[in-house]
């Protein structure tokens, strides 16, 4: 019993020993292999780049095709697939690039390994298609939907993103359902990748968008037009669903509004009023951001109601949004002021000092209409008895009007005094 | 009575043998279990989304929360670093823990901050704020300066102060890789389950050269104490939480480095200010929470966004980080009891919970005691030489194969450090470290057991050096 012991501890005793040995040998004969392969394909991705710029430039790589044409496990083959991949993102490059990759042979190689059941080496292929821009390859790529591994799926709904063609986005939106339902991809994954497509995707993802009655993917489809460039088309979907039932959706749809160039803004901006006393804390947040955006001012008192609202959220984008309509809104935050709830005062002054809107009160205190001078002196001397009055004492410190410095230490004086 | 003495001692003798063998038994799995994982994930790396989610404005906002507590010499680059984020939309946050060197004051003049008046919701309790300093040219840093109350508590004045969905916790002693933030939301960004916290991989500071607050060249320390803990990371890092991570049991993500999900954090009440090692506690909160809810939720570690750190070059200094760790595990293993052998709670209460209790918490004990009593076994007589060598070379052979395991792990995915000589003298270390080093650190968990048995649970301060520019 003892010898066996004895012989199983002395075994793994040599073992361990062994183990370290192949590690240490490991670690250094993978040190000096590395070294020796990348050297080696930094010169070829060195030769290749400057022969391959020369030929494209003078129009002459066709003729020369055969000297870059290697075999898929060569340091020659990854070296040119680096050098253009490189050169593709180059606008002068990407189109005769993108022929090279065909004729090749890099894009038949990755297509024949999306056939392979290695997730890994699968989502490789996708990710190396995309980067090509290979559009031929869309078909394909979009088939890749059916493996059902949601790793494999987000590697393709990337890489169509960045070949980017109609072809590749319509792939994308036939299968989102599905793909949402099964879990197969995150939301997140979805609309970034849409968001790739840029601007010339609006239209279709509009036509989707009016066809598809999914809420979850309304919602995705309205938060990336709210990240793309403001449209005319992007403005009536939006508009369309701001009476949704889903609050997400509203907010959304909102969210898209609220980006709207008050220059293009060519539709009622009163729609978007009512739902300021949405029930939901954050439609009435993003509809108070797109009016204050949009400087719609005949939503300035209802947006005032706002400067009380139970969610602290909302409050401090009313205060925000009424800090655009400049003079106009000393009125509203006066009234909000003289409030008796503390929280909601100190949203105001927050927002007011951080937007910068203080620095026009302060000016108003030379104003030559007495009016908005009075006011403003008014809010200033409410905010230094909420201890909101650093940027009074830095202007005492650093301003130049001696005429306001002055009308500062009277307000000073007087809340002392009090 | 002699008989039932020789009886004991023996039977601790085997004990002791056991223990070791499951321990050993446990590090092998992980190991191996993270030599796939790793491997599968740098392959993985090649086409992740992180280029195109660096660059999207779907990428959730992140506060970037900086406790600092006398951190003069270390906060400046620390802040730089965070601010060079290669990231959409995020925001730094530097919280002054009532310091009483000239750490407030050093980031007024570096930054050119002004006190502004900012509302401060007291969402999750903290001692009060003393004011906040900004400065419009750096619009996504905010400093905020308030009374002494702990690191877990600046983290909760910082949570309080976020206005954005997700916050990291970065020390105030680290330097973060530029894409490090984007790398760790990638995961979030990608699970279709909810991913709640994800923390990164901690690398030391120590000796590596610093400019405008991004890593210039790397180097290793002249100090023999850093360059044992350099070792000592890659094995934690790379083998020990790569492996309970593929089991998703992550218990432990480091405070200085980890991104989380500020709603979930709220909903558990923020960090316990009353514990000396708030990261764990928190990430057993936040599964206790889920599971007790039954909500589906994922904690990730992720190998390759990195963040440097500053650790301690002398033995006072390393001891007393040491000892706070380990009384931050008991802390956390007894106000979590409950957990244990729990079936409600499924690996978590019957796997790892009973794990960290038997191996991590009371593992000084055995492994003191060991050191102890197999010599003194053999010197009486009654362990014979061979056995008692036999057992020597074996936890001293086992030790160099984790360490060197560890290096070769780091060879093998990031390789961070360049040189033939960084290579030999980590491989020496690691060899090294079997003789002295990690006896004394089981020493300090001991002191810490000892310590936590007889009331003295206070934080023990660990002064900074400052990094090299």
């Amino acid at each position: 019993m003892h010898e066996t012991l004895r012989l199983a501890l002395i075994s793994i005793i040599i073992s361990i020993a062994i183990f370290i040995c192949v590690i240490l040998f490991s670690t250094i004969f993978r040190r000096v292999l590395h070294n020796w392969k990348y050297r080696r394909l930094d010169r070829y991705r060195d030769f290749y780049r400057e022969k391959l710029n020369d030929l494209i430039d003078s129009g002459k790589v066709s003729h020369q095709l055969n000297d870059f044409i290697s075999l898929p496990s060569s340091t020659k083959f990854q070296a040119i697939e680096d050098t253009l991949l490189d050169l593709i993102n180059d606008d002068r490059y990407k189109e005769s690039v993108k022929g090279l990759l065909e004729r090749l042979g890099y894009i038949p190689f990755y297509e024949k390994r999306l056939k392979s059941n290695n997730n890994i080496t699968r989502a490789s292929a996708i990710d190396k298609l995309g980067r090509m821009l290979s559009e031929t390859s869309t078909n394909k790529l979009v088939d890749t939907f059916r493996t059902k591994n949601a790793e494999t799926i987000s590697v393709a709904v990337r890489s169509l993103s960045k070949i980017g063609s109609t072809k590749a986005l319509k792939g994308i939106l036939e299968h989102l359902p599905h793909l949402l339902k099964e879990s197969l991809i995150s939301q997140k994954t979805v609309e970034a990748s849409l968001t790739n497509f840029g601007v010339s995707a609006i239209p279709t993802i509009i036509e989707y968008g009016r066809k598809n009655d999914d809420t979850m993917i309304t919602a995705s489809l309205l938060d990336v037009l709210s990240n793309l460039p403001f449209t005319k088309v992007s403005c009536s979907f939006a508009i369309d669903h701001l009476k949704n039932k889903d609050a997400e959706i509203r907010a959304k749809a909102l969210k898209v509004l609220s980006q709207a160039d008050i220059s293009l803004i060519d539709f009622d901006q009163n729609l978007l009023v009512p739902l300021l006393e949405d029930t939901i804390w954050f439609v009435r947040l993003h509809a108070a951001k797109a009016l204050g955006n949009m400087r719609y001012k005949k939503a300035a008192d209802t947006l005032g109601g706002l400067l009380l609202d139970e969610n602290w959220q909302v409050r401090d984008t009313a205060a925000m949004a009424l800090t655009k309509f400049e003079d106009d809104s000393i009125d509203i935050f006066l009234k909000a002021l003289k409030f008796k709830d503390r929280y909601a005062k100190e949203s105001i002054c927050e927002e007011i000092e951080k937007t910068d809107f203080i620095s026009r009160l302060i000016t108003n205190l030379i104003s030559k209409d007495p009016k908005t001078y009075e006011k403003s002196k008014e809010i200033l001397h409410i905010m230094y008895s909420l201890n909101f009055s650093t940027p009074l004492a830095e202007y005492l410190k650093k301003g130049g009007d001696d005429k306001i410095k002055k009308e500062i230490h009277l307000i000073l004086n007087k809340e002392t005094k009090t | 009575m002699k008989g039932i003495l020789i009886f004991l001692v023996l039977g601790f003798n085997y004990y002791v043998g056991f223990y070791y063998g499951i321990v050993n038994l446990m590090y092998s799995v992980l190991l191996t279990t993270s030599l796939f994982v790793i491997l599968r994930h740098l392959k993985r790396i090649k086409y992740s989304a992180v280029k195109d989610f660096s660059y999207s404005p779907e990428t959730p906002p992140v506060s970037i929360l900086i406790p600092a507590y006398n951190e003069k010499n270390v906060i400046i680059q620390t802040v730089k670093s965070a601010l060079l984020m290669n990231y959409p939309i995020f925001d730094v946050i530097v919280i002054n823990d009532g310091s009483n060197d000239e750490t407030l004051e050093t980031l007024i003049n570096a930054f050119k901050l002004n006190k502004i008046d900012v509302i401060y919701r007291n969402i999750i309790r903290t001692a009060p704020v003393r004011g906040f300093y900004y400065n419009s040219e750096f619009p996504n840093l905010l400093v905020i300066d308030k009374e002494k109350g702990g690191k877990a508590d600046a983290l909760n004045c910082g949570i309080n102060a976020s206005k954005n969905p997700y916050f990291c916790s970065v020390d105030s002693d680290s330097i973060l890789e530029r894409d490090a933030l984007i790398r760790l939301m990638t995961p979030v960004m990608e699970s279709t389950i909810p991913v709640i916290a994800c923390g990164g991989v901690v690398r030391i500071l120590n000796g590596i050269e610093i400019k405008d607050g991004a890593v210039k060249d790397i180097k290793l320390p002249k100090s023999n104490l850093a360059l044992f803990q350099i070792v000592e990371y890659l094995r934690a890092f790379l083998f020990g939480r790569v492996g309970w991570d593929a089991m998703n049991a992550i218990l432990i993500l480091s405070g200085t480095f980890s991104l989380f999900n500020k709603a979930t954090v709220v909903a558990v009440g923020g960090y316990n200010i009353k514990h000396v090692s708030e990261d764990m506690e928190m990430i057993i909160k936040l599964h206790r929470y889920h599971k007790k809810l039954k909500k589906p939720y994922k904690i990730k570690f992720i190998s390759d966004p990195i963040c440097w750190s500053e650790v301690p070059e002398h033995f006072e200094m390393l001891g007393k980080q040491r000892r706070r760790w380990h009384m931050g595990l008991i802390q956390s293993i007894i106000e979590h009891k409950a957990l244990l052998f729990n079936p409600k709670y499924g690996n978590l209460g019957m796997f790892i919970f009973p794990y960290y209790l038997f191996f991590e918490m009371l593992g000084p004990i055995v492994e003191l005691s060991g050191y102890i009593f197999v010599p003194l076994s053999y010197i009486f007589g009654l362990l014979s030489f061979n056995y008692f060598l036999i057992f020597l070379i074996l936890a001293i052979l086992y030790g160099v194969f984790l360490s060197t395991a560890g290096v070769f792990l780091e060879e093998l995915t990031y390789k961070r450090y360049p040189r033939w000589s960084h290579l030999f003298k980590l491989l020496t270390y690691g060899i090294l470290e079997n003789f002295g080093y990690r006896q004394i650190n089981s020493f300090w968990r001991f002191q810490a057991i000892i310590r936590y048995i007889f009331g003295r649970r206070n934080w023990e301060y660990i002064e900074k050096k400052g990094h090299s520019s």
